[in-house]
């Protein structure tokens, strides 16, 4: 059982397994892994440099679910003792495909992702993306994502 | 505060597509973020760079439907590619959607191709 009232990590805790920093932070939590699935949030503040602009909104959801879909591969990479080197060499998205939009955001909306590995084999990993936001599901697709994170300790 | 993080200078259409001219802003915030010290175009601005030239040369504030495919092929630092060429081609889908297929590239290399669908 994941419970989104008890984060995992938070915050400044992210940047342990995660390259971006402020201003484009986009994952407040992370809850944890269940059944293979990864479980974050992030709520977008009226002050932030993402909010001044429109168009940003719809493209908080796609760059929310990368950042949540790094968190949890440097999070498995972690518990799997392997050397995790959080820089903006560490991986990259290599391909987003069948990224489905079904609303839109509005500005302190509180976004709940949910994260689910569909393929791994070496250093690809095919991350499949929800997004939901007051239990309505609005932005889901697909990610490859190339890490380049492997040695074990 | 608004400030844009990139400049359309120019934009033509030549028989099926349409090819646009883009200054990217190294100095905006948001490369301080992604990455300090390692500004990387962020990947979904690329796709909105896309969606945004064609909306800009008609006028028209479309939005997007579906991404299709999105292929990031080579990293764009935009202190090294601050000069780019984006090209668009528009079709009507099946369910009367607009496919764009687009790609970012400069005279040596394709950083980025796309399929998307707008309305």
């Amino acid at each position: 059982m994941i419970s989104l009232f008890n984060p995992l990590l938070k915050n400044d805790e992210l940047l342990e397994y995660l390259p971006q920093r402020k201003p484009f932070v986009l994952v407040d939590s992370f809850y944890g892994i269940l059944d293979k699935a990864a479980y974050t949030s992030f709520t977008l503040q009226k002050e932030s440099i993402l909010s001044n602009e429109k168009w940003y909104l719809e493209m908080v959801a796609i760059e929310f679910l990368a950042q949540s879909g790094i968190i949890m591969m440097n999070y498995k990479a972690k518990q799997n003792k392997e050397v995790v080197n959080i820089n903006q060499l560490s991986g990259f998205i290599c391909k987003i495909k069948k990224f489905q939009f079904s609303g839109t955001l509005r500005i302190e909306d509180q976004l709940i992702g949910k994260i689910i590995s569909t393929y791994h084999l070496c250093n690809m990993m095919i991350l499949h993306a929800e997004c939901y936001v007051s239990h309505n599901k609005l932005f889901e697709g697909d990610y490859e994502v190339l890490s380049l994170n492997q040695n074990k300790e | 505060m608004k400030q844009p993080i990139y400049d359309i200078e120019n934009m033509e259409k030549r028989e099926d597509e349409l090819l646009f001219s883009v200054k990217l802003m190294a100095e905006h915030p948001i490369f301080k973020g992604h990455f300090p010290d390692h500004p990387i175009l962020p990947g979904i601005i690329s796709i909105y760079m896309v969606k945004d030239c064609f909306s800009q040369y008609h006028h028209v504030d479309y939005t997007f439907f579906h991404i299709i495919q999105c292929k990031f092929i080579k990293i764009i630092d935009p202190t090294l590619h601050s000069k780019l060429n984006i090209s668009v081609k528009n079709a009507l889908s099946n369910d009367n959607k607009i496919e764009l297929s687009g790609k970012i590239f400069n005279k040596i290399e394709t950083f980025v191709t796309l399929k998307i669908l707008i309305v």
